[in-house]
């Protein structure tokens, strides 16, 4: 344990400048331009969805998962801890809320409040445990925890309804009840994207990934690495919350295997998948995989595909599908092909002289 | 106020690196550290930057008494440092490099950015703007935009410096900034150290260029072996005879 | 007393199957430092593709299917490496993706139902304690599999080319050893051993899809229980954990035996006893 010294002479404040300029405000455009272009999308296909129940579900599981896939994004994407337990944290909002409101009578806006706090709070005593771990060991270690809550939850008894669940979770009081469920999920989605991309542009978030490169890099400018991490990871628990809040009172009912392991699995194969290190990358990520799990003949095939769709994933697409454009991929297979005719001709003369 | 090395050990697995070495760095002067290789300089510069403990001795900066505190809290005390082989994020910008530079000056909460308050963007942009001030002084602003691996080594060393710059130290640890330049780029670099020096920032300077030490130092200080060999002004040094003999007697014989 | 003995008894009988699967994670991480979570996934293929098939035959195409699923794994393996997609975390993953596919497959071919294929029947009794004959066979072969695993590692020239792939796959590549090969065969053999394991539980208490994810888990905990060591190391462990699950079920619920080893896999991971490579760069 090091001492913890006070700096005797602190290092100077940054006075804030007066106005933020042009160049800023560009570039705060361009990079809020996905997030727009989501919640368009979404609006824009809500009377195409109106016609049937089962699209509009589709929607509504979509942007669920979607805003977990985000924090994922922020955990694993910034932070390079790989937890396999967003789904529980969101299953910590969703029991939350639906605990307050059956049992305790408290509106579905004003539990959103405890569905955040909980999660946000027990993610960061869990990271505080665990973020000196290998990145293997951590997310065994998650993994480990989401089990464990699974099967706690069962043994909850009266309060969590055990294997049961809890039932007739009230709806959020809002007018024509699917389209506002679809439209506010997808307003959730927009406003995860929105903290992520936030974080991304501002010191910690950058902080995160001089911690991902090079952990004494990150200290010798001052970072301290273990609670920082520590809070991204409550961040990151914090806004899968919001989508356990958010699944509870659209689908009013809650069992410990709603929001358990396989969901995070999904998630992180979704986030594999679309690219951990993008800002639409687990969003697109999502939407690949729910639609090919609906859409995947047989629901007792769909480990297959997941199992194929991750290792192919893995193979063709290490930064994932977004994480590198597609002329890039064009270019750097073009020039693989030319440097090994290069190197066979290089070859060939060599021998030839030889 | 300084910054002091006084008698510092240190000992690795049987294996003395460094024993009774002292050292200080003085507010607007540039203390040269020397020796050949293994005279235990980039052990000294990590146990002052805190990324080595010593076994014995202390740190300090004043009166404060730094040897026990982790290496992060360097930072927050003024002194900055940069690496023999220079460390950054390869996929960041050469900006956005620089720009965690001023991880301590804005603090790590992660509520004001994501909340997006008046105050953090402010503060955004001013980093931004002494950031661009920055590239300029260092001859960075044409690579600003490019990722910071693509980028060659003389400007990563001076991505080093600026990045060390954007915490406002006190106090700069550079080890061996010079390695790899040639004749031009060492210019570059000791007109930058000439800059620091004279803002009031003690410079140590971990080189083997005696050159570049003759132009910028005004003291130096010589190790082999882990163990104090001799001190003085760059001009002494050059002469004194067992520092040549350290450093050439090897070739003679 | 006597209750405590026969739980203990149990869990011994299971525990060795948890012990061969461990192994069998273990022979991946010692020879390419994969964690390889799909063993769980090789024993359950192989266990229900022993009682489809039937006894006696059974038993060999269940070693086959076993043997055939850790190939695949093998395959992505030596894929990825190719790729130059050389972390844990990608390969772990991949061998999570392998693990959900085996278990759809399993759902998919052989549908819902647990299977069971009488072997050995019938029980030995020391005094007030019954010993399932089939968990003393269990006990047996684990024993005499693990042994001569260690044997052919230890004292033939195939063995010595196993571990000197082991310690260094570039050393070896360059004294001309088929690297590629030889870590294929590596998979191969702890598909064999995983799948025994499948085969001689669905003689025991029989198979099931979902069990593959459960094994996986037993087999992890077993493997660190003494610290990831050796082979025997995991046996050892696989009974100890067999026992405490057993003894766990005997006076509580379920739910809270299958969370001790749970507990402890968290508990051991926190305390950062499981050295893994790959630590914060």
């Amino acid at each position: 344990m090091t001492a913890q010294v006070t700096a005797r002479t602190p290092v100077r404040e940054v006075s804030p400048s007066q106005r933020v300029g042009p160049a800023a405000r560009g570039r705060a455009l361009r990079e809020i331009a996905p997030v727009v272009a989501v919640l368009a999308i979404a609006v824009a296909a809500t009377p195409l969805l109106l016609g049937s129940a089962g699209l509009m579900d589709t929607s509504i599981t979509i942007a669920t998962f979607a805003i977990m896939a985000i924090s994922l994004g922020i955990a694993y994407g910034l932070g390079d801890m790989l937890s396999l337990a967003q789904a529980t944290f969101g299953a910590v909002g969703a029991y939350a809320t639906a605990i307050a409101t059956t049992s305790w009578g408290v509106s579905p806006w004003l539990s959103l409040i405890l569905a955040i706090a909980l999660p946000a709070a027990i993610s960061y005593g869990m990271a505080r445990l665990i973020v000196r771990l290998s990145p293997l060991a951590l997310a065994l270690a998650t993994l480990a925890f989401a089990e464990l809550f699974e099967l706690a939850v069962n043994e909850g008894g009266d309060l969590t309804g055990g294997y049961i669940g809890i039932g007739a979770i009230p709806a959020l009081p809002l007018p024509n009840p699917a389209v506002s469920a679809h439209v506010l999920g997808w307003v959730l989605v927009a406003l995860a994207m929105l903290v992520a991309l936030r974080l991304r542009a501002s010191n910690p978030g950058r902080a995160l990934l001089a911690i991902g490169t090079d952990s004494v890099l990150a200290k010798s400018v001052g970072i301290q690495v273990n609670s920082h991490l520590a809070a991204t990871f409550s961040l990151a628990g914090g806004i899968a919350g919001v989508a356990g809040w958010f699944y509870a009172h659209t689908r009013g009912y809650l069992a410990p295997n709603s929001l358990s392991l396989d969901i995070s699995f999904m998630i992180a194969i979704a986030v594999i998948v679309g690219g951990r290190r993008t800002i639409l990358g687990p969003v697109v990520g999502t939407i690949l995989i729910v639609l090919l799990r609906d859409h995947v003949p047989g629901e007792t095939s769909h480990g297959m595909f997941y199992g194929a769709g991750l290792v192919a994933a893995l193979l063709l697409f290490p930064e994932g599908v977004t994480g590198e454009s597609w002329a890039a991929r064009w270019r750097r297979w073009r020039s693989r092909s030319s440097s090994d005719r290069l190197v066979r001709t290089l070859g060939a003369r060599k021998e030839g002289k030889a | 106020m300084s910054i002091v090395a006084e008698k510092v050990s240190v000992e690795f697995g049987g294996l003395r690196a460094l024993e009774d070495v002292s050292i200080a760095v003085r507010p607007g002067r540039v203390e040269a550290l020397i020796g050949p290789n293994g005279a235990g300089k980039s052990t000294l510069l990590n146990v002052l930057s805190g990324f080595v403990k010593p076994t014995g001795g202390k740190v300090y900066v004043g009166d404060l008494d730094l040897t026990r505190a982790g290496s992060h809290q360097r930072a927050l005390n003024g002194i900055a440092r940069s690496f023999q082989t220079p460390r950054f994020v390869p996929h960041m910008s050469v900006e956005e490099n620089v720009l965690i530079g001023f991880f301590p000056r804005v603090g790590g909460r992660l509520l004001p950015p994501v909340v997006g308050t008046r105050r953090h963007r402010h503060e955004e942009e001013a980093i931004r703007d002494r950031t661009r001030a920055l590239l300029e002084e260092f001859e960075l602003t044409e690579v600003a935009d490019t990722p910071a691996a693509d980028v060659p080594l003389w400007r990563l060393r001076m991505l080093e410096i600026a990045r060390a710059m954007a915490l406002d130290p006190q106090y700069i640890l550079l080890d061996e900034p010079a390695a790899g330049f040639d004749e031009q780029e060492r210019d570059l670099l000791s007109r930058q150290i000439a800059r620091l020096t004279e803002a009031g920032v003690g410079v140590l300077l971990v080189e083997h260029n005696f050159g570049l030490i003759k132009s910028v130092s005004s003291h130096v200080t010589v190790l082999a072996q882990g163990k104090f060999l001799a001190d003085g002004d760059p001009a002494e040094i050059d002469s004194h005879p067992e520092v040549v003999e350290v450093y050439l007697g090897k070739e003679e014989h | 007393m006597s209750s405590l003995l026969n739980f203990l008894a149990i869990g011994v009988a299971l525990g060795a199957l948890y012990g061969l699967i461990a192994t069998s994670m273990g022979l991946i991480w010692q020879s390419t430092k994969v964690l390889d979570l799909a063993v769980g996934g090789y024993a359950a293929v192989a266990g229900m593709v022993t009682a489809a098939v039937g006894f006696p035959w059974g038993a060999l195409a269940g070693l086959a299917a076993g043997v055939a699923a850790s190939l695949v794994m093998g395959v992505i393996f030596l894929a990825l490496q190719r790729r130059g997609v050389t972390d844990q975390i990608s390969a772990a993953f991949a061998s999570i993706g392998l693990l959900f596919a085996s278990t759809s497959f399993v759902l998919w071919y052989f549908g819902t139902d647990p299977r069971y294929v009488e072997f050995i029947t019938g029980t030995w009794l020391l005094g007030d304690i019954s010993f399932s004959r089939q968990g003393v066979f269990n006990v047996a072969v684990a024993f005499v599999v693990v042994g001569a695993v260690l044997w052919g590692m230890h004292r033939t020239p195939a063995g010595e080319v196993l571990r000197a792939t082991a310690i260094s796959p570039r050393n070896a590549q360059l004294i001309g050893v088929p690297v590629r090969r030889v870590q294929l065969s590596m998979f191969a053999l702890s598909g064999l051993l995983a799948g025994g394991a499948g085969v001689l539980m669905v003689f025991t208490r029989g198979m099931s899809f979902g069990l593959g994810l459960t094994l996986t888990i037993a087999a992890f905990g077993a493997m660190i229980v003494f610290g990831v060591r050796g082979l025997v190391t995991a046996l050892l462990g696989g009974l100890v954990i067999g026992v405490v699950e057993a003894v766990g079920a005997g006076y509580f619920p379920a739910s809270v035996a299958s969370m001790v080893p749970l507990i402890f896999i968290f508990a051991v991971l926190v305390s950062g006893r499981f050295k893994l490579e790959g630590a914060r760069p």
